[in-house]
């Protein structure tokens, strides 16, 4: 049994933890943790890889609603239901994978749910803050943050775009050889670089975010720390603003890597 | 002699937009095109690259969108020129790479991020300049609403790329290639007006329409100095992008494997 379940594990979730290794993105460990087990029994009803989907995203989006009505108990509430939204991002996958059911529309599910999420939860956030403080500049900066988290989304994908364009074919066979020479040397201020951007990169994350805004709203509750929630908001509308334009320069210099990878990943 | 190589010139800067755009009925891009084929023409002949007109024309089309943001109404007319210029140079970046041969990954990055900063930054200046005029919260809010229905909309539009590249669907895609490819259109006078309609939706969800309506209803505040048409054109545009985003969510599930398909036949072509 425990072997079988270990298989089972590697079924699911092999490559993606490999992925997760490699660019050590640790914020998905747990909800993957906990996911593996949800699987495991999901698995043997018919409930479909799409299906979780959208259960997910309703859940995630009641989630987002209870928040948003801002007494005690429903945000803690609504604080649980993201987290569980992001198990189930999980776990769809995983199904999936385990079922041989990838699709098209499953993957356009899950991103249209990764949108909504990225687009609305500053949004919410923003919005709680106003209706606390009935200070307009909250909801401003909620929606600024949003924007923000959604324009980091967009550049990301800009090197789809760019492989999509045929005409960039050519160019990319004449890098191939040059980029891949590239060995990557280990110092100390590599090495600090390496946690900076892991940081940045974790901290974009929407789980990570959703954490720091918990933490928040327990001091808030607990204590009636307003001003940190407050301060939250703030910094992140900085954060994210500073992350988006480095992100944009250094996605620009990885961008010949990165076309080249999806090219590869395209025609294997 | 001339007038015969103007028209190659032409053919070779075009490549397939031009029959991209007779196909789509993109009647929107004829007018910037129509002007920026003689920009090109006079540009080729220097040294100037395509990726510094394109980096030029995000600083014009910033600068733009900086001066409706003063709200000046010499400025205002000043920042709306300056965004048809952006117009223009954006398509003159893309012909002279072509001519050129001089396309390139980095050229496509310039142009999307440009696209991007634009885009969402236009709706934002607009409501923000609405706010300077009328003092009026509501407008800040409405030109963030709006800008994030633009974004949404342009993030849906990269979803089958990206679906595409994930390799385990690979397999899903040739399976449906057969079952998708002979089905007849028909024409109906409904499914006419339904045409037309998706073709001025799409329209007026270009950048290029956007900032025409926003001039005329500038032009018509300077003129009349009456408020009331900036409020109204923008609480209807926001509802109207917001409309269209929701509407794309749906649609595009539709035809979600058809796309993927096409983009997967353009990325191994």
């Amino acid at each position: 049994m425990p072997e079988k379940f270990k298989e089972f594990k590697q079924i699911c979730q092999g490559a993606k933890l490999e992925k997760q290794k490699r660019k050590k993105d640790w914020w998905h460990a747990l909800p993957r943790f906990i996911s593996i087990y949800i699987t495991w029994i999901l698995v043997k009803t018919p409930i479909t890889a799409n299906f979780v989907t959208i259960i997910g995203i309703i859940i995630g989006l009641t989630g987002l609603y209870l928040i948003f009505l801002g007494s005690n108990f429903t945000i803690v509430l609504g604080f649980i239901l993201l987290y569980v939204y992001y198990i189930t991002d999980e776990i769809d996958g995983e199904i999936a994978r385990y079922k041989k059911q990838t699709s098209v529309k499953g993957i356009y599910y899950d991103e249209i749910g990764h949108l909504v999420f990225q687009g609305s939860l500053f949004l919410i956030f923003g919005l709680n803050l106003y209706n606390i403080t009935s200070n307009n500049l909250y909801i401003i900066l909620g929606f600024l943050s949003s924007l923000f988290l959604l324009c980091i989304r967009a550049v990301r994908k800009i090197c789809f775009v760019a492989t999509s364009k045929s005409s960039v074919e050519k160019i990319m066979n004449k890098e191939h050889i040059t980029t891949q020479e590239n060995e990557s040397i280990k110092g100390g201020s590599k090495l600090f670089k390496g946690i900076i951007i892991n940081l940045v990169n974790g901290f974009s994350h929407t789980m990570l975010i959703t954490t720091v805004f918990f933490i928040g709203y327990l001091l808030y509750i607990y204590f009636d720390l307003l001003w940190i929630l407050k301060l939250l908001l703030m910094t992140y509308v900085f954060f994210l603003l500073i992350v988006f334009i480095a992100f944009t320069i250094t996605k620009y210099r990885s961008l010949e890597k990165d076309v080249i990878k999806i090219y590869n990943s395209i025609s294997q | 002699m001339k007038r015969e190589s103007f028209k190659d010139f032409k053919r070779i800067c075009r490549g397939n937009k031009s029959i991209e755009m007779k196909k789509e009925k993109s009647w929107w891009h004829a007018l910037p095109r129509f002007i920026s084929i003689y920009i090109t023409w006079i540009l080729v002949k220097t040294t100037i690259s395509a990726n510094l007109i394109t980096i030029f024309s995000i600083i014009i089309g910033l600068t733009g969108l900086l001066l409706i943001g003063l709200s000046k109404s010499l400025l205002i007319i000043i920042g709306f020129t300056f965004l048809y210029i952006y117009f223009i140079l954006d398509e003159v970046d893309g012909e002279v790479a072509r001519y050129k041969k001089s396309t390139s990954v980095q050229g496509v990055f310039y142009d999307e991020v440009g696209h991007l900063l634009i885009h969402t930054g236009l709706f934002f200046t607009f409501g923000y300049s609405i706010y300077r005029i009328t003092s009026v919260n509501l407008f800040l809010i409405l030109g963030i609403l709006a800008a994030f229905s633009i974004l949404g909309i342009r993030i849906i539009r990269q979803i089958p790329l990206i679906a595409s590249s994930k390799g385990s669907v690979k397999i899903i895609i040739k399976d449906e290639k057969n079952d998708v490819e002979n089905k007849p259109s028909k024409k109906s006078f409904t499914k006419i007006l339904f045409y037309i309609f998706k073709n001025i939706t799409t329209a007026f969800c270009t950048t290029i329409i956007i900032t025409t309506t926003y001039f005329v209803s500038y032009l018509l505040y300077s003129i009349y100095d009456n408020s009331q048409i900036l409020k109204l054109t923008m609480v209807s545009y926001t509802i109207f992008m917001f409309i269209v985003f929701l509407y794309f969510i749906i649609a595009r599930s539709r035809t979600i494997e058809k796309d993927v398909i096409k983009s997967y036949k353009m990325m191994n072509e």
